[in-house]
């Protein structure tokens, strides 16, 4: 089968590898129908993932029809067409029976502090990815949700890490009527977080971000007051300005380790690695929200240390929630929001790759070139124009 | 910066503004509403070599088998599997294995 392989930093290629069997009774081999390139397989693609071993299928975003399950699994057939959660989890152990799906403990050997998540490096417990044509699926009765009837099958798939990782960034800040919210970062999930945060009644929305294509989208899409912080001199004292000297009710780092912005922070975090990369975003998150202010956190960094005002985190008596998305858990209210029309992820679609271009895609997300938001990977023989999840894919 | 948007006009404005309808509010919720699942998963069959974190007594029931360490990386990867999450050398040593693993692949395919 065809799959993105991982060969050295900046360096991944579309090549024939063995397809995937059943290793567990509880796994099902999913064939894949789209996928999607994410800002965090950069830091993948980028050399910043720990145990990231040659020969990685990345990929943590995808749809796929079943096409072989294993003798335990009871409530997925052959031929369902389903959307998998990027989450590798259980559902029995104490993390899953809390609903934090994104921290099972049974699906990771290699790190406790990190669950299990596909195509995310040995760090995440080594499951190869769905930027692949097959994609081994373990508890396929708990994590796979049937695409909807009349779904588009690009809402779909970004219902698999983009929206519900938006949703819980704004979900996690605690948002009540009228609060003014900062989203730093305008990628994908940076600008599905400021959609969110007017669903739970934010009074005002602002994202930052250096780029002023997505800056653009994101001032329609949203919609966002939008601030390009290379034109800002001080984040802190723009911010206490803009929101009359009082700080944002909620700040929401969609950013992470890749942030621009701060040259020591790039520099220590990002080039010589003494930190788990570049906290600028989260830095400024700290400093512009008001006292008793909630930062959330979805950006994902290094799992080493940080350089971060903890002491006026501390001293303004803030609150600051993170976590991985668990995605399984979002999915019924998310579902009704797309249908009700209240979201558009599909809107952030920008590129529709062959998977046999892999290498110039990642190029191109990596580069921010030819104005990149989301891209969307097509395995051989897909074609865009199936759009449903009922269509049928051959 | 543009100016002012009104919330009336946002499409869907306030849809969440319940916290009923947030569900990850609370954020640990038990038992949980989707996959109540009774049994512990059953363990998959060790085939190959899987190191595992010092800050769990084992292996996983379930875990990713492709690409078991191998040669000087594989070398370095079991001597940071010595060390546990909380310790910085643990993660340093990891990121030089992979540095080591592309040099191991220059003149090989990584899978097959």
């Amino acid at each position: 089968m065809l799959a993105t392989v991982f060969h050295r930093p900046y360096k991944v290629r579309a090549e024939q590898v063995s397809e995937p069997r059943i290793e567990h009774p509880d796994d099902a081999i999913v064939r894949v129908t789209r996928s999607c390139i994410c800002g965090s397989d950069l830091h993948l693609y980028h050399g910043l993932v720990p145990d990231t071993r040659v020969g990685s299928i990345f990929g943590h975003e995808f749809t796929g029809i079943v096409e072989e399950v294993g003798p335990n699994v009871q409530r997925l057939r052959p031929g369902d067409h389903v959307l998998v959660p990027f989450n590798v989890f259980c559902g029995s152990c104490d993390m899953c029976q809390r609903e934090l799906y994104g921290n099972c403990r049974n699906v990771n050997p290699q790190a406790t502090a990190v669950g299990g998540a596909y195509g995310y490096s040995h760090t995440a417990g080594g499951y190869d990815g769905g930027q692949a044509e097959y994609v081994r699926v373990p508890f396929a009765d708990v994590g796979p949700t049937k695409i909807p009837e009349g779904m588009h099958i690009e809402d779909a798939v970004l219902l698999t890490d983009v929206v519900p990782t938006g949703y819980q960034a704004a979900e996690m800040g605690d948002i009540r009527e009228g609060d003014t919210v900062v989203v730093f970062g305008a990628g994908p999930v940076g600008i599905m977080a400021a959609r969110c945060a007017w669903l739970m009644g934010a009074g005002r929305v602002i994202i930052v971000d250096h780029l002023d294509y997505r800056l653009e989208f994101a001032a329609s899409y949203c919609p966002a007051e939008t601030v390009n912080f290379r034109e800002v001199d001080d984040m802190a004292v723009f911010m206490k300005r803009a929101t009359d000297w009082k700080g944002a009710d909620v700040c929401i780092d969609a950013v992470g380790c890749e942030a621009d912005g701060n040259f020591l922070q790039s520099i220590t975090g990002v080039r010589m690695k003494l930190q788990g990369g570049a906290a600028t975003a989260l830095f400024w998150a700290i400093n512009s929200v008001r006292p008793g202010g909630n930062i959330s956190i979805v950006g994902v960094y290094g799992p080493t240390f940080n350089a971060v005002p903890i002491g006026s985190a501390m001293n303004k008596g803030l609150t600051l929630r993170m976590n991985q998305c668990s995605v399984k858990r979002h999915l019924p209210r998310l579902i009704e929001h797309v249908q009700a029309g209240r979201l558009n992820p599909r809107g952030l679609i920008t590129h529709r790759v062959p998977m046999e271009d892999v290498q110039d895609a990642y190029r191109m997300f990596s580069s921010k070139h030819d104005n990149c938001i989301k891209t969307v990977l097509l395995p051989p023989g897909v074609r865009t124009e199936d759009e449903t999840a009922s269509a049928r894919i051959h | 910066m543009a100016s002012r948007i009104d919330p009336a006009t946002v499409n869907g404005w306030g849809a969440d503004l319940d916290r009923a309808l947030r569900p990850a509010v609370p954020m640990e919720r038990t038992p949980p509403r989707l996959n109540d699942v009774d049994m512990a998963p059953s363990q998959q069959p060790v085939e190959v070599e899987i190191l595992h974190s010092i800050e769990r007594p084992g292996v996983t029931p379930v875990f990713g088998s492709a690409l078991p360490p191998h040669g000087l990386s594989g070398w370095i990867r079991r001597r940071a599997f010595r060390h546990s999450e909380n310790n910085i050398g643990h993660w340093m040593l990891l990121l030089a294995a992979d540095r080591v693993d592309v040099v191991q692949h220059l003149f090989r395919r990584p899978r097959h």
